[in-house]
């Protein structure tokens, strides 16, 4: 919902630069839209996860009044070892893949910003490609490369050098959070680098010139000028890949199906309405509040800790 | 800030203007089309499906709509959409009694002995008591169809192994063997297919010989079984289900157990690990990663090596039937299935009259799903589903729907007269005629335990292991209790 709601408050600045009167008929289907299909299902959804929701009934009476709970879904969920489970495995996923991501797309991009202009855009198309399929295809092209390319052909006891780590990656808790890491840089890294290449862009050349005049090194230049100069675009890289790795859900379920203990958190909370009969749709929606308010958290503290870091020019 | 309240009213009557649109209620039939709504979750019928239900509206001057989905879709949720909305099917169906739990508490599943129409009534009376959908001894399911599973093994195949004149005689003594002699058979196979060592095998007393040199179809063997080890379901719900037959009668029995009669139980689920030992060690895949990757060895890949004559035995149902003929049509005609063994002695079954005998020669016959009715539509159409119900199953159009059309075994079937019309489904009939059926208990195990628990515990600890601990069996064993007594809050 986060991420939904930072266009609005663009718009916000926008209607602050032009006729606000004009402004307010225009933006009215986008915010009718936006409150039926996700302000007022989120408030229903709240409400949900204080009642035994069963999915098309309330256990123990007609009405969602004649249901309520309390917070016994929130305490059933914190004591459910696979929610638990799930989390400390996503918050593991997530500090290494947002580490991963973020280095090798300023990385991609630094390379290619270097290059001719039209060698340039050809990297640029090539790394964004991947971001252009979907996850579920994703997940199953990389579920064929890690198990048949990587365990028979490359790195397989007869495979060319025998490497076991990089061996049945999707067969193992912690071989599988890299594999998945992997597969999630492969698809981000992208798109992160096309923000990080607009936020090169807006580097003025003459500030590093004067760097240079100075006397400063190559290293110098990009710790002092280069470094601060893009915090704007470490802030928006940061909280997309963030928030994205926090409620990754296709690629998880597609390469290794929650298996070996690798439920992420998103797939947990759909998976949770199969584990018992009558579903437990109570449970799963209090786990889904638990969700947004962990990554709205995350993600917020994330967005004013970068913030203070962008340098005013 | 006057501007904002607007805005703000503007967009809260918009948005309930919306939705009471949604919720205004529109009962007239010719509004929404139809007069009868049919909630299928079979995809492989969809088609006869739809057709008995035009035929059926033909015949009544009524229109009947029928929505199914594909072919091995999970349709639970979309049924809970269905149910939700303001069109609701008068028919849909429920898997087990597990499932059953939710459409009874949210009242949506009728009582039968509450239906109007008589015939109906007499139908849902004559449902054998094995094969109804209960709780707390009310009937609310009419059965879909019945299924089975087993060994699957190509007639060609043992007539290039044993000799074409030893097929029949192969197959009566293989069905009435004991564990012990089936375990010898399946060494002695693998050691003829790994290093072209013949022997003879014993069944039952009468012995067989091995063709001394591999010739025909047997060449391609590669191993006794084909193994899908990335299918939890195949040994987490079908293999687990022929131990727990032994423990409990039906899986409304299962469903209700006691601490102590899972913990008489554990010694059949002993047996179950040592069955899996022994079909997981002769696979056409070895033991170990290989045999869980998805991509070498998942349900169609497993049918597949089976299809191709790489393995001698395929553990599956008649469903498989469509997918083994797109493998490989030519062997389709000479499938038959052999019975799944596991080494149990009297003591380990506690159901009473059933013997380690019948457990040896029988297959498990079961009801797959089941046609209920919704209590929250109008009487009019909660009669015609009755109605439709009774066509279907009684009446001479009806049955040529199932059986013919939706290539079904009706769960009415009389064995002397029914032909399923394919070499599985007939293999199918050939068991229940000898009274050779076991059921599927296991589908009384709490939700998730089969698949979820039961196979991912086996495929993450064992299946992907060459060499198996000393105390494997009895870990197993006692993750299966266990486990299932966490589940169902049993203590």
């Amino acid at each position: 919902m986060c991420r939904l709601l930072l266009p609005v408050f663009a718009y916000g600045e926008f209607m602050n630069m032009y006729n606000k009167k004009r402004m307010i008929p225009l933006a009215l289907p986008a915010l009718i839209l936006f409150v039926c299909v996700v302000v007022i299902p989120f408030a229903i959804g709240v409400v949900y996860s204080f009642t035994s929701w069963r999915g098309t009934y309330f256990a123990g009476g007609d009405y969602f009044w004649q249901s309520f709970v309390g917070f016994e879904n929130y305490v059933r969920a914190f004591h459910t070892k696979r929610f638990i489970d799930s989390l400390i495995y996503t918050v593991k996923f997530t500090i290494v893949a947002v580490l991963v991501i973020t280095f090798f797309s300023l990385f991609v991009s630094l390379l290619a910003f270097r290059l001719k202009r039209g060698t340039a855009s050809f990297y640029r198309t090539v790394f964004f490609l991947p971001n252009l399929l979907g996850g579920l295809a994703l997940g199953y092209i990389w579920q064929f490369i890690f198990e048949i390319i990587y365990s028979k052909i490359l790195f397989g006891p007869h495979g060319l050098i025998s490497i076991p780590a990089l061996c049945n990656m999707t067969q193992n808790n912690t071989k599988a959070l890299f594999a998945l890491v992997l597969l999630f840089t492969w698809q981000m890294v992208g798109y992160m680098m096309i923000i990080f290449t607009i936020g090169l862009n807006n580097i003025p050349s003459d500030m590093i010139e004067a760097a240079r005049i100075d006397g400063a090194s190559n290293g110098q230049v990009f710790a002092h000028v280069t470094l601060p100069m893009l915090m704007p675009s470490f802030t928006i890289v940061l909280f997309l890949t963030l928030s994205k790795c926090f409620m990754l859900l296709d690629q998880n379920i597609a390469l290794t199906d929650g298996n070996f203990g690798t439920r992420l958190l998103a797939t947990q909370i759909l998976r949770t309405t199969r584990d018992s009969a009558p579903p437990d749709y109570g449970l799963a929606q209090a786990q889904a509040v638990i969700f947004f308010i962990l990554i709205a958290a995350v993600t917020l503290i994330q967005v004013s800790i970068t913030t203070k870091r962008e340098v005013e020019i | 800030m006057k501007l904002v309240q607007k805005l703000f009213l503007f967009v809260c009557a918009g948005s309930v203007l919306l939705f009471a649109g949604c919720s205004g209620k529109k009962t007239a039939e010719s509004s929404r089309g139809y007069d009868l709504y049919i909630f299928n979750t079979k995809g492989e019928n969809a088609e006869a499906m739809k057709a008995a239900a035009d035929a059926f509206g033909r015949e009544k001057g009524i229109a009947v709509k029928v929505f199914s989905l594909g072919s091995g879709t999970n349709s639970d949720d979309t049924l809970r959409t269905e149910m939700s909305s303001k069109n609701k099917p008068a028919i849909f169906s429920v898997m087990n009694s597990q499932a059953l739990v939710e459409w009874v508490e949210g009242k949506y599943a009728m009582d039968f002995s509450t239906a109007k129409n008589q015939d109906f009534k007499k139908l849902a009376g004559s449902i054998p008591s094995s094969l109804r959908l209960q709780q707390n001894g009310i009937s609310y399911g009419v059965s879909y169809n019945v299924e089975g599973y087993g060994l699957i093994v190509d007639k060609n195949m043992l007539a290039d192994l044993f000799g074409k004149d030893s097929v029949e005689p192969f197959i009566g003594a293989f069905i009435t063997a004991t564990y012990e002699e089936f375990e010898d058979t399946v060494h002695i196979i693998q050691a003829y297919i790994k290093s072209g060592t013949a022997g003879t095998v014993t069944l039952s007393g009468s012995t067989f010989t091995l063709a001394a040199q591999k010739m025909g179809l047997a060449k391609n063997l590669t191993g006794v079984f084909s193994v899908a080890g990335s299918e939890k379901w195949t040994y987490g719900d079908h293999l687990v289900n022929i131990a727990i037959d032994t423990i409990f009668p039906d899986s409304a029995a299962a469903k209700n157990t006691t601490k102590q009669e899972l913990e008489e139980g554990k010694s059949s689920f002993t047996a179950y690990a040592k069955a899996l030992d022994l079909m997981s060690q002769n696979a056409t895949t070895p033991r170990g990663p290989d045999l869980i990757n998805a991509t070498i060895n998942g349900y169609d890949q497993s049918v597949a090596t089976f299809a191709a004559g790489k393995a001698l035995f395929l553990q599956q149902g008649n469903w498989a039937y469509g997918n083994i003929e797109k493998a490989n049509p030519g062997v389709v005609k000479t499938l038959t299935f052999l019975p799944v063994k596991m080494p149990f002695t009297q003591s380990d079954i506690h159901v009473q009259g059933l013997t380690v005998g019948h457990m040896n020669a029988s297959i498990p016959v079961f009801v797959p799903n089941y046609y209920a009715i919704n209590t929250k539509v109008s009487d009019k159409e909660k009669e015609l589903a009755e109605e439709f119900l009774v066509w279907l199953n009684t009446s001479a159009e009806g049955q040529d729907f199932i059986i013919n059309k939706m290539s079904f075994i009706p769960y009415n079937a009389d064995p002397a007269k029914t032909s399923a019309g394919y070499s599985l489904g007939d293999s199918i009939i050939s068991y229940m005629a000898a009274g050779k059926t076991i059921t599927n208990a296991y589908a009384g195990a709490p939700v998730g335990w089969a698949t979820e628990n039961m196979g991912a515990y086996l495929m993450e600890n064992y299946l992907n292991k060459k060499n198996w601990p000393d105390n494997a069996y009895d870990d197993i064993a006692g993750y299966a209790v266990s486990r299932w007594e966490e589940m169902a809050n049993i203590n």
